[in-house]
Order: C-alpha cells, then structure tokens, then sequence
C-alpha cells in the first residue's frame, strides 16, 4: 500500500468516526469507500489514489455536519452551498489539497438514487450494492469507473442481503426492476466493464472470476421481475433519454 | 439470459460505446430547459404587458399603431436579448449582470446596475399585485359577474393585506425550494397559455361585426356611441398610422419585452446553461414577439383599431369622468364579449389574474440571487447566504426579498409608488446601458472569457468582434428609450418627485457600495475588496 497516498483514507475514516461519536452516520463512498471494503488482494490489484472525498448523510442532519466539517477545519464552498444546499455540500480540506463532496439523502447523478433508508446498513461506507450503483449508474463512464467497479466485484460476491464481501442482488432487482433508466445504463455499463477485464487484470484467473461475477450479475437483473412503469417505460426505449448528464462545476 | 457473458447482445437495445474522460463528479443542476423558458416567459408576462401597452398608448399615442411598433422595436429588442445570451453564455453565474458588469467593466457599476435592476423586479412583484387587485381582477369579476366588493373594488387596506398574505406564501414557495417554485410556475404556466391560446382563437374565429352586435346587446352601450363620445370629447385617433407616434410607442414594447434576460440571473442554477440560454432567451424572444404583435393585431382586428382607441380613452383616459358602463375597459373586461360560450371568456379572464402569481417566483428568484451575488463578493452580510438547516435553502435572503415585496406593496398602495413605475424605465434603461457597454468592451476588458463566447459573438467585422456592434445596437435602443420616457413625458409625470423616487435605487447603490467599501477600507481590507472582482466567482 506505500505506493497509495494513505491520508485520504484514514482522513475519510477519522471523519466517520467523528459524526458516529455524534450520533450521525455520515458514510463514505465513491473510491475511498470501495478501498476501505476491499481485501488486500484487491486493494493491491486495483487501489488508485484517490483526490477527493465523497459523503452521503442524513439530509436532516445537513447542520451538523456542517458544524463538525467546519469545526475540522474544512472550508464550505458558500456560493454552491447556498445554491445547491438542499441536496448536495461542497467542502475543501484545510490545507485546500482535496475537496469533500457531501450528498445529503438522495445521490443525483445521471440517476437518481434515494439513499436515506441505507445510511444504517453498514458501518463506515453505504452497502456495497449501492456503491455498485454509484458508479455503474454514470453515463459516461470512465477508466477510473471500471477500476473501482472490478475492484468491488473482485471481492463481493452476489448474495440476498448486505454485509462484508456481500453484494446486495435483491437490492439491486428491486431498484433496477423498477427503473428502466437505472436497469439500461447499468446493463450497458457491465457489457462495457465486462470488456474491459481483459484489458485491466494480466491474470487469467482473476480475469475469469471477475467475468463469471459480472456474468452473475446480468443475468439477475435480466431474470429480476420489473414493475409495470418498468415495462411501459421499456416500450419507448432508447428514443427517448434515460439519463441525465451531470455538469462540471468550475469553482 | 445465455450463461456466456455477450452483454451487448443480450441487454435491451444493446450497449456500445466507449470510456470517457471526467474531471469530477459533477452536479446535476435543478432548473430544467423548459424551467428556464418558462422563467423568461413569465418574466416577459404576456397577459400584463399587452394589458397595459394596449391600455395605455391609445392614450397617449391614439395614432400609434402597436403592431408595427411591435414589429420596429423586435429587432432591436433582439440585439438586448443576444448581449443577455452572451454573458449568460460565458459567465453563468448567480446575479447574472451584476457579475458581468462588476468584472468587465467596474464593481460600482456592476452593483448600481444590479441594485437598481433588483429593486425594478421587485418594484414589479408589488406593482403586479395591485395591478391583479385593481385592475385585471375587477375584469374578471365583471367578466364573472361576481360583485363581492373585495373583487370589485377592494379598499387600500384590502389590497395590502391582500398583497401582504400573497407575497408571505411566495416566500414560503421559495423557502421550500427552487424545485418547488418551478413546479408551481409550470402548473400556472399551463393553465396561463392555454387560457391565451383560446383567446387567440376566439378573436381569431370572431368578426368584428359579431363583436359589434355582442357589445351594443350586453354593455350597456353601443359602439357607435362610444366612438360618437370619445370623438366629442377630443379624441381621434383616424386618419391612418402615426408614425412618429409608432415609433415612440415602441418604449411600452421594451418595457414589456424585459423580461427574457432573466434567465442570467438564476444561470449557475440551469442545466446545460450554454444550450438551454439559447432556446430561452432567444426562444422566450422569439414567443413573445409572435405573442405580442399576434395579440394586438387580433385585437384591432376583432376589437377594430378606432374603437378600441376610442373605449380606452372613454374608460381609462380623458373620458372617464364620462364613462357609465359597470367595467373598465381592460383587456380581461373586454374579453366578456367574445364570441363563443362564457364559461371561456370567464376563463380567459382569471387567466390574467392567474398569470401574476405565475410570474411572481421569477421575481422572487431574480431577487434573492441577486443578493446572493453580492453577499458572494461582500456586499451584502455573508449570513444572507446561509443554508437553513430545516429548509436546506437560503431562508434568511429569501425572508429579506419578502420584507422588501411587503415595503414596495406598501409603497405602491400607499404612496402611489405605480404611479411612477413608467419613470422607472428611465433607470433601468440606464442600467441595461451599463450591461451594454460591458458587453461591447468585453472582448478587450475580458479577453479570456471571451475565447469561450459562442462563434456569432466572436466573429469579425473590420477587425471588431460581432457582439460590439451588437452591444452598440443594444445601447442605442435603450438610449431611445430613455430620450422618449423624458422627452415625451409619456407617464404624464416625469417630475422632480417621480424622477427622485425613480433615481433613489440607484443612489441607495452608490451609498450602499462606498459604505461597504470604506468599512473595508478602515478594516484594512480595501485591496482584498477590490481583489474580489478581478476574479470570476465559483458556480
């Protein structure tokens, strides 16, 4: 791990511990929650640096939160604070090396995921399944994206609830079987990162368990039973956008 | 599904596609495309501005021809709207102008420009309100044939507290959040112009002669003995187009275009800004050009020009001291006698009332970015940019926007402050001169941004970039418009006290800005002040 810059890490876990000791459960995700999940093996084979800090919390406990960055130290972005406040933070470090990215209940991305019932699953990061669909959920997906992705894959295996090296696959039925939008761009996405293993991981073996796991995974969402709004929405199709594109923001 | 993973084959429609490249995670921004036109066309308020240009000018000009004025000051009006969607385009930011002008040309006169526009905006929520409750809510009571004196004719105290109730429930909308506020306005967009729509058609579907015969049989009156009466008491408005006139009239078509610029200020908000500024401010100009000059050429058409020159001066201008009939002669009483059945013209009618709660949030938004904007770069205290931690919006500046709606109410009710509103063009042309002449040095002043500027604003002509020359138009214009509001007194008060009351937003700006700026200075921080506005502010 010397080769990893380790002060994002313990930083995001110091920072969870500090809103736990409050009563809050602030929980990573992005990178950083997919490292501190991962076992050493993956962590060796697809651990990245990591230049940011993504956050989801309770949005009622949106002050709190603000009071504890502040008092940490870390500066808001007031202009997007104010804007943006009702559903996302933006926050940087105090020696302004990295920024923290706080959502609050609700991760709007290309997709919408409503996160707020997940908050108290796990300690430290949101469940893996919901990790799995931060990232699989992006449009546009990129290099970075199908790293993380196989590194969550690598060792999660597809089970019916949540917990350590567990992906959550009803979680997923449920929220892929009731959005055509979320079940077309994640289906896109695992044919995309299902390419992609030959081209990111030297070892056959490992190439095989990753490809067999997202095999898996297609699979369960094809077979998962889809809500009527699913099926009407699946009659129009592709003609119509299914995705919203996130902006840059320049600050 | 095969065990065998083939992805692309077997997911609905294939996937496909290659990797791309992003810097960070992003923002899904809340206001929409169709939020940001309907902003603008609320803004522009189609059912209000034709009420008043075609309440007022025959007036003042009966031989003004609003058609063609329409049609004369659309392309001039246009050259306004492209500087608009210039800066909206390369510096999307909360406060719109007053970001723009404090960067390009100098912070004073970014922050007179833009207090002075806010206070004209919010000058509007207040005004809109007792134009609802004086003038386009009689009509619709009478148009109704409800007689409750609270819709009739509501005393002064009744319109406060009217007003008063009215702009606490906007604050709150806005309190609740921008999504909310968007949501209100599409509802009340729909409902607006499907109200206009059917308005159209019924003049359109209606002949003159049958408006002729509706009248003589339900008004009380005939219209030839309106005209008869009119014609007696001095008014004339035949003998063809007064082109003088029209041209002059041509300043209540910039006073009720404005409106499309909106989209500027709640920029840092909207998706896809660069896109999404086209279609509404260019697209909100475009529909309300058609709108207006289609509205007013239906209305001589179905109404006829001599008359309706003539019921107006009879029931709004000189003659009312002869008037009798039970309505004055609005666009939304008049629409009592259109063809077709009455329950629409009843609905038409509330369509014009319900058009000022339509557009009310877009002055509330415009307000508290605004001050959003000048709390961003200290101008205003920071705590105006505070997240509530019930509402997750910024309560405190949207609690002042509603303070100040509640004192302008006031002072529209009480002290006559509408009286002056046609005054105020004056100082908002003069701000909208400001915002002109940044944009025409803008290239120079801001080079930088200019490179991002879209190609028809950075193309050449002898050596000048395309938006100078456009920006230069803009200025003319607006140059007209101030000499017409004072050379022809056209509001009848271009006085000391109307133009004092017109001038004191900005003087309050001048105050207000060296205020801040000695404050600063006595605390040490004048340099890190001015430092401020040599950078762009964060979206």
């Amino acid at each position: 791990m010397s080769a990893f810059d380790m002060s994002k890490i313990e930083e995001g876990r110091r920072l969870v511990n500090e809103a736990a000791a409050l009563g809050m459960p602030l929980r990573l995700i992005g990178g950083v929650a997919l490292w501190l999940r991962a076992g050493d093996e993956a962590r060796a084979l697809f651990g990245r640096d990591y230049a940011d800090l993504d956050f989801v919390v309770h949005r009622r406990q949106s002050r709190q939160l603000r009071d504890l960055l502040e008092a940490q130290g870390y500066q808001p972005e007031r202009t997007f604070n104010a804007m943006h406040g009702a559903k996302r933070l933006l926050y940087h470090a105090p020696d302004d090396g990295f920024q923290v990215d706080v959502f609050l209940d609700v991760f709007d991305m290309c997709h919408r995921l409503d996160l707020k019932e997940r908050l108290d699953v796990e300690d430290f990061t949101l469940p893996a399944a919901e990790l799995l669909l931060t990232k699989l959920q992006i449009a546009k997906l990129n290099r970075k994206d199908v790293n993380d992705t196989l590194m969550l894959l690598f060792d999660h295996e597809l089970a019916d609830g949540d917990g350590p090296f567990r992906l959550n696959g009803a979680r997923l039925d449920e929220l892929c079987g009731a959005d055509w939008g979320l079940y077309t761009t994640i289906s896109d996405n695992l044919a995309k990162v299902f390419d992609m293993v030959p081209e990111c991981v030297n070892d056959d073996v490992v190439a095989a368990k990753l490809s067999s796991r997202i095999e898996d995974l297609q699979s369960r969402l094809v077979a998962a039973p889809k809500t009527v709004g699913w099926r009407l929405r699946a009659q129009v199709g592709r003609r119509k956008k299914w995705y919203q594109l996130p902006e840059e923001v320049v600050r | 599904m095969a065990t065998k993973a083939t992805p692309r084959a077997e997911m609905p429609g294939g996937g496909g596609g290659g990797l791309f490249v992003r810097n960070s995670t992003g923002l899904v921004r809340e206001l929409t495309p169709f939020d940001a036109l309907n902003i603008v066309l609320a803004a522009v308020l189609l059912p209000v501005g034709i009420t008043e240009v075609m309440g007022f000018t025959p007036i003042f000009w009966p031989h003004a021809n609003m058609f063609l004025s329409f049609l004369l000051a659309t392309p001039l009006v246009a050259a306004f709207a492209l500087v608009y969607l210039y800066f909206t385009i390369v510096m999307p930011r909360a406060g719109g102008d007053y970001v723009w002008v404090s960067r390009v040309l100098s912070p004073p006169l970014g922050f007179l420009s833009n207090f002075t526009l806010t206070f004209v905006y919010l000058t509007w929520v207040a005004f809109n309100f007792t134009f609802m409750l004086s003038v386009v809510g009689p009509g619709a009571a009478y148009v109704a044939g409800i007689h409750n004196h609270l819709f009739t004719d509501p005393s002064r105290g009744e319109m406060m507290l009217i007003s008063t109730v009215l702009t606490i429930l906007f604050g709150g909308l806005m309190i609740i959040g921008v999504r909310a506020a968007a949501r209100f306005m599409a509802v009340t967009f729909g409902i607006v112009w499907i109200g206009m729509l059917i308005w159209f058609v019924l003049m359109l579907v209606g002949s003159h002669s049958g408006f002729v015969t509706h009248w003589d049989a339900h008004s009380g009156s005939t219209v030839s003995a309106i005209m008869a009466q009119a014609n007696k008491l001095g008014f004339n408005n035949l003998g063809g187009i007064g082109w003088l006139a029209t041209i002059y009239a041509m300043v209540y078509c910039f006073q009720v275009y404005v409106g499309f610029q909106f989209t500027g200020y709640v920029a840092g908000e909207i998706r896809d800004v660069g896109r999404t500024a086209n279609t509404s401010i260019i697209g909100g100009l475009i529909i309300s050009a058609i709108t207006f000059v289609g509205g007013v050429a239906l209305i001589y058409k179905y109404y006829g020009f001599h008359f309706f020159g003539s019921v107006t001066y009879m029931g709004l201008g000189g003659g009312t001291a002869h008037w009798t009939l039970p309505f004055a002669p609005w666009l939304a009483s008049l629409t009592e006698f259109l063809p077709g059945p009455h329950f629409l013209a009843v609905f038409i009618a509330f369509c014009f009332v319900i058009s000022i709660l339509w557009w009310t949030p877009a002055g509330f938004l415009a307000g508290t970015r605004n001050l959003f904007a000048w709390s961003f770069d200290g101008l205003a205290p920071q705590k105006l940019t505070d997240v509530s931690d019930r509402f997750h919006t910024p309560v405190i500046a949207t609690m002042v926007i509603t303070l100040v709606v509640i004192l302008l109410n006031y002072l529209n009710i009480y002290q006559g402050l509408g009286n002056y509103l046609l005054n105020i063009i004056v100082v908002m042309g003069i701000a909208f001169i400001i915002v002109s002449l940044s944009a025409a040095v803008a290239p120079w002043r801001r080079p930088a941004i200019h490179a991002d500027a879209p190609r028809w604003a950075r193309a050449k002509l002898a050596g000048v970039p395309a938006i100078t020359y456009i920006a230069v138009v803009s200025l003319i214009a607006w140059i007209f418009v101030i000499y017409t509001a004072v050379h022809t007194g056209f509001s009848g008060t271009v006085g000391p006290k109307s133009m004092i009351e017109a001038f004191s937003a900005p003087i309050i700006a001048i105050v207000w800005y060296l205020a801040v700026w000695l404050v600063r200075r006595r605390g040490g921080a004048a340099q890190s002040f001015s430092k401020v506005f040599q950078e762009i502010p964060p979206e």
